[in-house]
């Protein structure tokens, strides 16, 4: 979960602009300014970006990190 | 003077000559060009351009900006930059549904839009970006200023080509005049230096091949002028009406006097050959103004680069305003940013009566003897200059004039 985690913190930071420091697990996506459609952008970034198979539906699920990371984890997304 | 006037108490300038109004003016008067040959661009048929040094929206503290076109970027630092010189504060409105937006552009957010194009292609329909439209449609610019700044009135994006900056400064004046707004946020923006756009107008022969010496490649109303260099930038301006500006104690910058505007219905390109339409915008901001040809004392010419326009301007002022009044091109220094030129050069021709200093043609080393109108080149001119006359062309013959006096 861990190391997870700090995959996609990192994707989020380096994609949307936003301060890394800023990312915890517990963070929403409204905390760290990323309205519905930047969530979909996200499915993009974690396909490219670390393999993962999550599909646009599922992320419009989602409201914080956690969530995104629980899902990887399920789908045996290794880092 | 009989008709109306729309004061401009701010004026808010992003072009390849710099961010902010100072920079911009110091280098309108200078007259230096600024095209450079980009490695990025060696691909291309055309390696040169005009691009906006060192800009980064987020660097200048824009929260967000990921988000936005590059063309969008350039319309809210402007339009933050004008906010600030007219004393006004976003989101801080008496009434925000009397503050209006109306920001041109000719080709919106095409490096979005081609950028997401490449990526259907290669990597198919799931790895299109949701914000591709949000980004690079042409109206968002005009969308994310009015998000920015918090403004509720009418929101619009006119485009007219290359003439959409003079444009929405022309419909932003006819706003304050028709009481639609109090406030009106008016210009253009424009980010085109991308490989389908610098391609286009390559195989349209419209630019100049002087590659090897890109600093001397901008040089309108030159004989030895070979096409125009593509620019990019944005200018905007905050009007209201007099009564306005005298009531919040806002002192106008200068004022827009007249606006006309026309149809060559001639050819998509090729200007009418004796500048028909040209002279219909020419004559129709006269009238509008309450003024004939012989009180403009300064042209801030459309003035390309290409061989035909600058030769069809040349005749249109020669005709309607006169050969002894003084004339000089702003795209010698910025090269051609298509939409936002009109606004650009409105904010020339604005500074030019606000100090009473008239900037030379950058590169205009010889006169084409053809023109016979009086080029101003080499130096600017120094002395009151009451009204200027501001020209701005469209592909698709769609033409645009304004009036600006002190």
């Amino acid at each position: 979960m861990n190391s997870l985690f700090e995959s996609v913190a990192d994707v989020i930071a380096s994609r949307f602009g936003v301060d890394r420091e800023a990312i915890a697990p517990e963070s929403t996506f409204d905390d760290l300014g990323l309205d519905s459609l930047s969530q979909i952008e996200l499915v993009t970034a974690l396909r490219k970006r670390l393999g993962a198979d999550i599909d646009d539906e599922q992320m419009a699920e989602f409201s914080q990190v956690s969530e995104v990371v629980a899902k990887l984890e399920e789908i045996g997304v290794k880092v | 003077m009989g008709g109306f006037a729309a004061a401009i108490t701010g004026i808010g300038l992003v072009t390849p000559a710099g961010i902010g109004v100072p920079a911009n003016w110091a280098r309108f008067v200078e007259g230096t060009s600024t095209a450079a040959h980009h490695p990025d661009l060696d691909a291309l048929p055309v390696n040169m351009a005009c691009r906006v040094p060192d800009f980064s929206a987020t660097r200048l503290g824009l929260r967000g900006a990921w988000q936005w076109d590059r063309y969008t970027q350039f319309a809210v630092v402007a339009t933050l930059e004008a906010l600030s010189g007219a004393g006004l504060t976003a989101g801080n409105w008496p009434d925000s549904s009397r503050v209006a937006v109306v920001m041109g552009s000719g080709a919106g957010g095409t490096a979005t839009l081609e950028a997401q194009h490449a990526a259907l292609l290669t990597d198919g329909p799931s790895d299109v970006s949701p914000m591709t439209l949000p980004m690079g449609l042409l109206n968002m610019a005009a969308g994310q200023v009015a998000i920015e700044v918090g403004a509720n009135g009418p929101c619009l994006a006119p485009c007219t080509a290359c003439a959409s900056g003079a444009s929405a400064i022309g419909i932003g004046r006819d706003m304050i005049r028709s009481g639609a707004a109090d406030i009106v946020i008016a210009g253009g923006a424009e980010a085109p230096i991308t490989p389908l756009y610098v391609s286009a107008f390559a195989r349209m022969r419209a630019l100049s091949r002087r590659t090897d010496d890109p600093g001397t490649a901008s040089r309108p109303f030159d004989s030895t002028r070979d096409g125009f260099v593509l620019g990019e930038g944005a200018g905007v301006f905050v009007l209201e009406s007099e009564e306005h500006a005298r009531a919040r104690g806002a002192r106008p910058v200068a004022r827009v006097i007249g606006y006309g505007a026309s149809a060559d219905a001639h050819h998509v390109t090729s200007p009418h050959p004796e500048g028909r339409g040209a002279k219909l915008a020419v004559r129709a901001a006269l009238a509008d103004a309450g003024l004939s040809g012989g009180d403009v004392r300064y042209v801030n010419a459309h003035g390309t680069s290409t061989p035909l326009n600058d030769s069809v301007e040349s005749g249109v002022i020669r005709e309607l305003i006169g050969s002894g009044t003084p004339v000089s091109s702003t795209k010698g220094v910025t090269g051609h940013p298509l939409g936002a030129a009109g606004a650009i050069e409105a904010a020339a021709a604005a500074l030019t009566v606000h100090h009473g200093v008239i900037p030379p043609t950058a590169n205009l080393t010889a006169p084409d003897p053809a023109m016979d109108i009086d080029l101003v080149h080499k130096a600017a001119r120094h002395g009151p200059v009451e009204v200027a006359l501001s020209n701005s062309f469209g592909f698709g013959g769609q033409n645009t004039a304004l009036l600006i006096a002190a």
